[in-house]
């Protein structure tokens, strides 16, 4: 699997996360830090540091909890991480593949037991294999409803990736959804 | 260098400096700026070409100014066609970007209704309407296709159903408005070399000539999505994947690309300016 691009942004907010578990050398604080909680994508950063730790890959939500030494109490925590995690990689991948000319057919073959996910999956925008491909696929071909008349029509979009129509229309549907949703 | 006042070339100025402020305060006022020149600084500029040679050279300039003014006006009006042709371009591309909107806009409707009742729903009304320039069609899922790239079946002659696809006409329109644009930027580059060659070096007429090129190279529409000039849909956000159907949309014509055609410079110099 593609190793997550460490940017500069990236190294940063791993340096946050790394020096909250420095000062107090507890994951349990970690967990419960406004640094943890309130960071945009922390549960990406937190799981790439433990695996840069213990130069392993994490495989499960209960591999996490022992290498973390939190508590039972905290494991919705750590799966949710676990979860959130694996999902944007998975999400990542998508994108990069369509990014670099796969077509529809070939975004089905990346399932989301490679990333360490179940078939259905909840706490994130998209829950399953099938939601996870439309979001890449709206996000990638910029299917925002503003972005549309400067960018070509569903048609031709479904016609490069080789996708049925409707996967475009329900691609569109979903991410303007979101977008409705958040506005 | 400081630039002499207009006093002390009448007084002292080479023939040359003294025709050329002379020509230069012709052409602001031919073209509605402030005049360099009062009336009677322009008299006395006019009085001081006595010697033969200053007659000739007088002679010479009146000639080149009356045949560059002209053509500046030729330059004008071929200006206006060409916008024209921008304009008649736009209009086509405006029916396009319509039809695939309205396409996506009956798809989003069609998408409520599921796939069985789609397809029955599309194939009965579809035969009862029809779009100019496409051909409506029904994809094997029950949606829209409003194809705007259709060959045109009719036999020759036969006028009656002759269908032209709305791309096979932006097409015609792009060919036309291609030809406008060589004809403006070979006229164009014939005046200027000409000038060049004279040694008539007119700031008035030089700015006239920048900024009607600079008319015709405006893009003719705003978004970058039609603009052969542009390889991107999104100047901001580049994307590989998307900019892989960029060429299908870029129907302007590059006006980067378009060379100046030998035959009508050649004759426009002949015809227009060596005359």
């Amino acid at each position: 699997m593609k190793k997550v691009k460490k940017d500069s942004e990236h190294e940063t907010r791993l340096n946050n996360i790394e020096s909250v578990y420095l000062e107090n050398k507890d994951w349990s604080i970690v967990l419960r830090s406004n640094t943890y909680l309130n960071q945009a994508g922390s549960k990406e950063y937190l799981i790439d540091y433990i695996e840069e730790l213990h130069k392993t890959k994490i495989t499960s939500a209960k591999q996490l909890q022992e290498l973390l030494k939190v508590d039972e109490d905290l494991f919705d925590e750590v799966e949710y991480a676990f979860t959130v995690s694996n999902y944007k990689k998975y999400l990542s991948a998508l994108k990069n593949a369509i990014e670099s000319g796969n077509e529809y057919k070939d975004l089905l073959k990346i399932t989301p037991d490679k990333f360490n996910l179940p078939d259905r999956w909840y706490g994130c925008f998209s829950t399953d294999q099938y939601s996870t491909i439309l979001r890449a696929i709206g996000e990638q071909l910029h299917l925002e409803k503003l972005l549309l008349s400067q960018l070509p029509g569903l048609r031709i979009l479904a016609k490069e990736i080789k996708a049925p129509y409707s996967i475009l229309m329900d691609a569109y549907e979903s991410i303007n959804l979101k977008i409705e949703k958040f506005n | 260098m400081a630039r002499k006042k207009p006093l002390d070339i009448i007084a002292s100025g080479t023939p040359k400096q003294r025709i050329k402020l002379l020509v230069e305060d012709v052409a602001v006022k031919k073209f509605s700026g402030k005049p360099i020149l009062s009336n009677k600084e322009s008299d006395m500029l006019l009085n001081s070409f006595n010697t033969n040679e200053e007659l000739e050279l007088f002679e010479k300039w009146e000639h080149l100014d009356k045949v560059i003014t002209n053509s500046l006006t030729n330059l004008q009006g071929l200006k206006f066609n060409v916008l024209m042709n921008f304009s008649n371009l736009r209009g086509y591309i405006l029916v396009w970007h319509t039809i695939e909107e309205s396409e996506l806009l009956a798809n989003s409707i069609l998408h409520q209704i599921k796939k069985s009742e789609r397809i029955k729903i599309t194939d009965t009304i579809i035969h009862r309407n029809s779009i100019t320039f496409s051909e409506v069609e029904v994809d094997s899922e029950g949606y829209l296709d409003l194809n705007i790239d259709f060959p045109n079946k009719a036999k020759q002659g036969d006028l009656a159903n002759q269908k032209y696809s709305l791309r096979f006409l932006i097409n015609n329109v792009k060919n036309k408005t291609e030809k406008s644009v060589i004809q403006f930027i070979s006229w164009r580059q014939a005046l200027v070399d000409y000038m060049k060659k004279e040694g008539f070096n007119i700031k008035t007429y030089n700015e006239l000539i920048k900024d009607i090129t600079d008319e015709v190279h405006r893009p003719i529409i705003g978004w970058d999505k039609y603009l052969s000039s542009s390889p991107s849909f999104l100047n901001d956000e580049k994307s590989t994947r998307i900019d892989a159907v960029k060429k299908f949309y870029s129907i302007t014509p590059d006006l980067n690309n378009l060379k100046v055609d030998e035959d009508i410079y050649t004759a426009y110099t002949k015809d227009h300016l060596e005359k």
